[in-house]
């Protein structure tokens, strides 16, 4: 009879909760919309992809695997026009999840290989705000929330405003040491 | 020499054909007369030894012509020294009743020191697992086990004493864990691979916490579990035991993913016997597991052979081996937490082939009854091939000699020293052509300072070679000390430094699996800790025992699995790191021996000192919790477990998407149950035990993305013939 006063004990654990469950998980969120090419593409570009990335790229080391959360499947060459969403299975990595991005991007490379190095990159266009179509603007994505049209407009004739890269370093290092030596 | 072994072997020949002998056959009983089968039955001072039967009977033959002792042993009841027994061409027949012991009382270990002591008379914290939870628990794999030992946490496969480890994909272990003394880990990822420990085949199993490296070298920083294998019984035996059960539903409909019945079953049969001189056991079994989660199938056929030949009642050869041939599908991460029981996509279809093999060998011989000497080599054979599409695979063998000498002073002195030396050599796809080579040689003195203190010092060089990293050679000192306040009180403490050469596959992995890149590090060192512990184990109210136990390990260029800026792995001596905690551990026995309680708590603070935050893996505080019931041939149990969610993890799988919902946890709640009959208490050679794993079906990871198993149902059934 002992035993059945731990049935209280063990009905008070059966009625717990059951530890993880599949609410727990996140609600798929991401963004997708449309890219535009104007102009003659670069013969030299090899691969071209939107690119996400979660901080601003303020300096070379932004340009890093953490910190990039989004490469879209390859846009054929050549192409006018092009459709991408987050969610694609063909994306060659997608690790959105809800919260802000701060540079949101095409970029091309002249590698047949995705690499990694910043130099390997030239950005086509950018996601801008409405307030200033010169800068890249601040996606925002809310929990659980796809958002759509998120459209980059490409115009070769016209490239956006570029990342840091080393050269550009090598630039501005030059130029910040002839200025002393005057 | 070869005039050399023909002298030994007409030596040997000779003392047997002109010896006169006697033997000394009985019953080991309880108190209430029923049959005690496995109880350790040693002549004292020498190396003949036999276990009971299932009738409790013994039969030790061909004992040459003297006076001896018997002593009889079996966990749970006060060890048995008979009084002088004179044999003179006679038979002669003893009788043994074993009295039961309160919780952990008078338990021989010989782990601590590589000779017999008594269990509370040793400076550092321990624990001794009996093998009976084998049975009445349906653990299929011995780490199955750990999860019910305070201060022991599991990563999913990976141990970890009192924090000492985080989770390394398999690559290394702080944890040495030996079989009759000898090492287990694999040659190439040093990692501890249970499923090759034959459960059926396991005597006792002894736990020790804390840095063991003045003895054991290398890997041995965070504890030693040494698995003690059965005596054989030299009246012939059999033992068949089925197993089988099934996994209930997940709890949630999402994440169902067949609508066939998942079932796990086990079928193995061994059988031990005496042939003259020669004690042997051997057993063959066969797993196969369904598995409650996609593509992580698995079939299994293990063996394991063990013999002893006693030349004389002064020397005796022992072997032993063990080894399986596995397929096993693989399940690395799950697809998300929707789908918490399927792979990624892309490691569906993915398996891996492995077989292993273990042999050792220890030749002892006593030269008086203070002087004996060992000679143990051993060998590790190991290849495994995954069907991944980059076809990785390995092949490593390791070669390990030790030769022990330990030296009885007196009764209150002893000194165990001895040589080591092992060679790894490994040909991978992954690790490369690799070899590494290692030396040691150590010496341990413990010995009375007055009546109720015990000391031990002991001092231990390593020197090792890891193929072209540079020369490694560490110094591990330890002292311990025991003081024995009455006979219910015993205080201890205990300071040493361990050491850590990091595996083959920490230095040199250069692989792609499911998308996460591993790189080589050939400028890896070794890692080493400075460990301090000091208890006190006391009987407030008898029965009752309890441990409690303080202590501070740190830690010093310990070797971690990080992420690079291309976020891809590398092994890095990352940091210095310092882990401190407590621990109480209760247990004791009521109303005559039917109802057994233990309760152990550990609070852990595990700090990474150069980044300050917590180590990764480690729950802050942990419970452990059982109730064990019987009456006549009925028992029962209950087991609690309770860690606190796990401050840190990897979150660099997530960060990269390797792991979606990656780092979903939670705190880990599990209870598990069992009922069943032990018809050997009515005469009746058999078991059979009903067994609820996770009876709440708790949903918990131990690893991210790895959802532990959900409730199961199991049923074993054991006879002997």
């Amino acid at each position: 009879m002992r035993a059945l006063r731990i049935l209280p004990f063990l009905f008070l654990l059966l009625s717990c909760d059951k530890g993880l469950s599949p609410e727990n998980a996140d609600q798929k969120a991401g963004f997708g919309g449309t890219v535009t090419f104007i102009g003659n593409w670069n013969s030299a570009a090899k691969q071209t992809y939107v690119v996400a990335f979660k901080d601003p790229l303020l300096s070379i080391s932004d340009f890093s695997i953490f910190n990039l959360k989004f490469v879209s499947d390859s846009i054929p060459f050549g192409s006018n026009n092009f459709n991408y969403s987050t969610n694609s299975e063909n994306a060659v990595l997608s690790n959105i999840e809800f919260g802000d991005y701060s540079y949101v991007a095409v970029a091309q490379t002249i590698r047949d290989t995705l690499s990694l190095d910043r130099n390997d990159w030239i950005v086509a266009g950018i996601y801008t705000s409405n307030d200033d179509s010169a800068q890249p603007g601040i996606l925002n994505i809310p929990q659980g929330t796809f958002i759509e049209n998120v459209n980059i407009l490409c115009d070769f004739n016209n490239p956006p405003p570029q990342p840091p890269s080393e050269i550009q370093n090598l630039l501005k290092s030059f130029f910040e040491s002839k200025k002393s030596d005057e | 020499m070869k005039n050399f072994y023909f002298l030994i072997i007409i030596l040997l020949v000779s003392e047997n054909l002109f010896a006169q002998f006697g033997s000394i056959k009985g019953k080991v009983t309880d108190n209430s007369n029923l049959p005690l089968l496995g109880a350790n039955i040693i002549i004292e001072g020498t190396l003949i030894g036999v276990a009971t039967d299932e009738n409790g009977f013994f039969n030790i033959p061909k004992i040459k012509n003297g006076s001896y002792f018997l002593t009889a042993s079996i966990v749970g009841f006060t060890k048995f020294k008979s009084e002088l027994i004179q044999i003179n061409n006679n038979s002669f027949e003893l009788n043994i009743k074993l009295t039961p012991t309160s919780y952990q009382f008078d338990q021989l270990i010989i782990s601590a020191n590589k000779f017999g002591q008594d269990l509370r008379g040793i400076s550092s914290s321990s624990y001794i697992l009996d093998s009976k939870i084998f049975a009445e628990k349906n653990y299929q794999k011995v780490d199955d086990a750990f999860r019910y030992v305070p201060g022991i946490t599991m990563t999913q496969d990976q141990i970890s004493i009192r924090g000492s480890s985080g989770y390394s994909r398999g690559a290394g272990t702080r944890v040495l864990v030996a079989i009759d003394g000898i090492p287990v880990y694999t040659p190439d990822t040093g990692e501890i691979i249970w499923e090759l420990i034959p459960v059926n085949e396991i005597e006792r199993i002894e736990i020790l916490k804390g840095s063991s490296s003045s003895l054991y070298g290398s890997s041995a920083i965070g504890g030693i579990i040494n698995i003690i294998t059965n005596k054989i019984s030299t009246n012939p035996l059999t033992l068949v035991k089925l197993e089988g059960g099934i996994y209930s539903n997940p709890s949630h409909d999402e994440w169902k993913w067949t609508d066939k019945t998942l079932s796990f079953n086990r079928q193995s049969i061994s059988h031990s016997r005496l042939f003259g001189n020669l004690n042997l056991s051997a057993s063959l079994s066969r797993f196969e597991d369904l598995s409650y989660r996609k593509n992580d199938n698995q079939i299994r056929y293990s063996a394991f052979l063990k013999a002893d030949y006693n030349f004389s009642e002064n020397t005796s050869l022992s072997f032993w081996g063990t080894g399986y041939t596995r397929e096993k599908s693989t399940f690395i991460y799950w697809k998300d937490l929707q789908n918490a029981l399927v792979p990624a996509d892309a490691d569906l279809g993915q398996s891996i082939n492995s077989d292993r093999t273990i042999f050792g060998l220890k030749f002892n011989h006593i030269y008086n009854e203070n002087l004996s000497i060992s000679f143990v080599p051993s060998a590790y054979i190991s290849f495994w091939k995954d069907q991944s599409e980059s076809s990785n695979k390995s092949s490593s063998q390791l070669y390990r000699n030790e030769l022990r000498i330990n030296y009885k002073f007196s009764d209150e002195i002893n000194l165990v020293s001895g040589v080591e030396h092992q060679y790894n050599k490994v040909g991978s796809t992954i690790f490369g052509n690799r070899s590494s080579n290692s030396f040691g040689i150590f010496s341990q003195l413990d010995f009375k300072l007055f009546e109720r203190l015990n000391l031990s010092t002991g001092l231990r060089y390593d020197h090792s070679k890891l193929e072209n990293l540079d020369n490694e050679n560490s110094l591990s000192p330890k002292i311990g000390l025991n003081y024995k306040i009455d006979d219910n009180t015993f205080i201890r403490a205990s300071f040493g430094k361990g050491f850590r050469t990091p595996s083959l596959a920490e230095a040199f992995t250069s692989t792609t699996t499911s998308g996460v890149t591993v790189k080589p590090n050939p400028n890896l060192n070794s890692e080493s800790s400075l460990s301090f512990e000091t208890g006190i184990n006391t009987n407030i109210l008898d029965p009752i025992n309890i441990d409690f136990a303080i202590f501070n390990n740190e830690y010093f260029e310990m070797i971690e699995p990080s992420f690079d800026s291309f976020g891809d792995i590398i092994f890095k001596n990352l940091t210095r790191a310092r882990i401190q905690g407590f621990e109480i551990v209760s247990a004791t026995k009521l109303f005559s021996e039917n109802l057994s309680l233990k309760f152990g708590y550990n609070y852990l603070w595990a700090i990474d000192i150069e980044n300050n935050e917590f180590l990764k893996y480690r729950p802050k505080n942990s419970v452990i919790a059982g109730i064990d019931f019987k009456k006549d041939f009925v028992e029962s149990g209950i087991d609690f477990r309770y860690l606190s969610r796990v401050e840190k993890i990897d979150n660099e799988f997530v960060d990269l998407g390797l792991v979606p919902d990656g780092d979903k946890r939670v705190e880990i709640f599990v209870i598990d149950a069992r009922v069943g009959v032990n018809l050997f208490q009515i005469n009746l050679p058999g078991r059979i035990f009903f067994s609820i794993s996770n009876l709440l079906n708790y949903n918990y990871v131990e690893l991210i993305g790895n959802l532990a198993p959900v409730r199961n149902f199991s049923l074993s059934t054991e006879f002997i013939f």
